[in-house]
């Protein structure tokens, strides 16, 4: 697929966008693609990247420079080509229930909530949206998405601590019928702590290393709850064809 | 979808292998390609000259606790532990695609006792659409604790045994963590083996300095990829030189230059592996790229590569 564009949006972190194909273009919030750095000292395994919107205009990808694989994506210039596999997994489910949706989610586990927040818009729905950075050097939240609170870890941005803290802050004076986090898996396992606490739905999307992303390699397992294993039979879901997006209550994280 | 029809090309891919014709002489190798299902939107199972399917075993099994893959520069580790849907499941859910599929399946099987391979085996004896099995002999007897692929004695004993169920295409699995693998190949051709597949992993393991433990949590794993294919050529030329019956070969294979490679070596056909976590339309380009070799060298049937390797003066 050929890059459309490839800019630094804030420190570190990239938006990529490439040619979108049909199949790409009706992909859902909290699928993702399977990219393939060709290049010197490249990783073994494709890298996986939620995507962050699907328009005629492109695919956008939003990535942090954090190794190799992804240093050399933050190369790539306009024209060039790139190895893409996707839409891959199973997206948040778009039936929206209940009035009052909330999404939360910290750094670059963000963009397939923006995606979410997007079609969201289109469904005349407005989630309130919690994110969480390191600090404000960090931020990439676009314009066009409203209604935000941020927090970052130095109080830089927001409130200062962690974005569970302003989740919890949140609840304390608003009914939310549906939480869709994705973030590094410790906040994952708070705001799930905080869901159950307050009987509230959740929807996460979980990060693994994926050895191949389309469900043969068996790799990427993530454990099920005791209600999904007595449903299943099953120990293990495979985070990349099962989710990336499970309801809390069917894994162990 | 690629459509690969051999029509528009002069080489001629079909080989025989054993009983079985094959289409071409590339499988795709068991535990790398689910169930044949899962890639099909992608590239066409049936394109492929024949499908090794996940190890079965007779009960389900969730495999190894996690982190059971790690990637390493040249290739991967693995320790997923034979998860399968286990034989009746098998029946039940995969049987019915595997049967619509016009490539040849071999349905790769496993077990901890003799008997575990018997019970598969039976169970799917009267059942149409299976070509042939593949045995996976890399798995811990528990009888002894010792793999059934790490002695002439115990291989051949498990050969025979199957040999005595069954009038289907049989290919024994070799492990390549012994310390003569030819040895096992004689001891396995003498019990009625239709055809050698090698190798499979090498037993690897990976160490993380931050933590200070084992990348796997099963601390060994099999070692996958392009970083193993010399050993895997090696095998397969001094198996190729100790044995009549053909050879598939198996290890790191991810361009048509490495299938000439193994072809050269002594294979009759060659299975793909790793390459199909990275790239899952590996097949046609490999195809494609054969019939540039194939035709750049005059070579009309692919099968005239096999053991064509030629001696220093």
């Amino acid at each position: 697929m050929r890059v459309l564009s490839n800019e630094k949006i804030a420190l570190n972190i990239y938006s990529l966008t490439f040619e979108p194909t049909s199949e790409l273009l009706e992909s859902l919030p909290g699928q993702f693609v399977n990219i393939n750095v060709r290049g010197e000292d490249s990783p073994f395994f494709r890298r996986p990247f939620s995507i962050a919107s699907a328009t005629d205009d492109g695919i956008e990808i939003i990535f942090e420079v954090v190794g190799t694989g992804t240093w050399q994506l933050s190369t790539l210039h306009v024209g060039d080509s790139v190895d893409v596999i996707g839409p891959l997994g199973l997206g948040y489910d778009l039936n929206f229930t209940g009035s009052k949706s909330l999404l939360i989610g910290g750094g670059v586990g963000i963009p397939p909530l923006m995606f979410l927040y997007y079609k969201m818009k289109n469904k005349g729905i407005e989630p309130q949206f919690l994110v969480g950075f390191k600090n404000t050097s960090y931020n990439f939240m676009p314009r066009n998405i409203t209604n935000v609170n941020f927090s970052s870890d130095d109080g830089s941005l927001g409130s200062k601590g962690y974005v569970t803290d302003l989740l919890i802050e949140t609840l304390f004076h608003e009914k939310v019928d549906h939480i869709y986090a994705c973030g590094p898996e410790p906040m994952l396992s708070k705001v799930i702590e905080i869901s159950d606490e307050n009987e509230i739905r959740c929807s996460v999307s979980i990060e693994k290393v994926f050895g191949c992303g389309t469900g043969i390699c068996f790799g990427c397992i993530i454990e099920n709850s005791l209600k999904r294993l007595t449903e299943t039979g099953r120990k293990y879901s495979l985070a990349c064809v099962e989710g990336t997006v499970f309801d809390s209550r069917d894994i162990n994280l | 979808m690629n459509d690969i029809s051999k029509e528009r090309w002069d080489v001629d891919f079909s080989i025989k292998l054993g009983s079985l014709i094959l289409k071409n002489p590339l499988l795709a190798a068991s535990g790398t390609y689910g169930y044949g299902r899962e890639l099909n939107n992608i590239l066409k199972t049936d394109d492929f000259g024949g499908i090794c399917t996940k190890s079965i075993t007779p009960l389900a099994r969730d495999g190894n606790e996690p982190p059971r893959i790690a990637e390493l520069k040249m290739g991967m580790l693995n320790s997923i532990g034979l998860a399968n849907v286990g034989v009746h499941a098998f029946i039940q859910d995969k049987i019915p695609f595997l049967q619509s599929l016009e490539t040849n399946v071999i349905v790769n099987i496993a077990g901890f006792s003799i008997e575990d391979y018997i019970e598969v085996i039976q169970l799917l004896e009267d059942i149409e659409g299976i070509d042939g099995y593949e045995i996976n002999i890399s798995c811990p007897n528990v009888e002894g604790g010792l793999e059934f692929g790490s002695s002439s004695k115990s291989a051949a004993k498990l050969t025979k045994a199957l040999r005595a169920e069954t009038d289907r295409f049989l290919m024994v699995k070799l492990s390549p963590n012994i310390t003569d693998i030819s040895k096992i190949a004689v001891a396995v051709e003498g019990e009625g083996a239709d055809s050698l597949s090698l190798i499979n992993t090498l037993i690897g393991m990976g160490i993380e300095i931050d933590s200070e433990r084992p990348t796997l949590k099963n601390v060994y794993g099999g070692y996958s990829g392009p970083a193993i294919k010399p050993v895997a050529l090696a095998m397969v030329h001094k198996v190729f030189h100790s044995v009549k019956i053909p050879i598939v070969g198996i290890g790191g294979i991810s361009s048509a230059e490495d299938v000439i490679q193994f072809m050269l070596a002594g294979a009759t056909a060659v299975q793909l592996g790793t390459v199909n976590f990275l790239n899952p339309i590996a097949l046609t380009e490999i195809l494609e790229d054969l019939v540039e070799i194939a035709e750049s060298k005059g070579i009309r049937n692919i099968s005239d590569f096999k053991g064509r390797l030629k001696e220093w003066d």
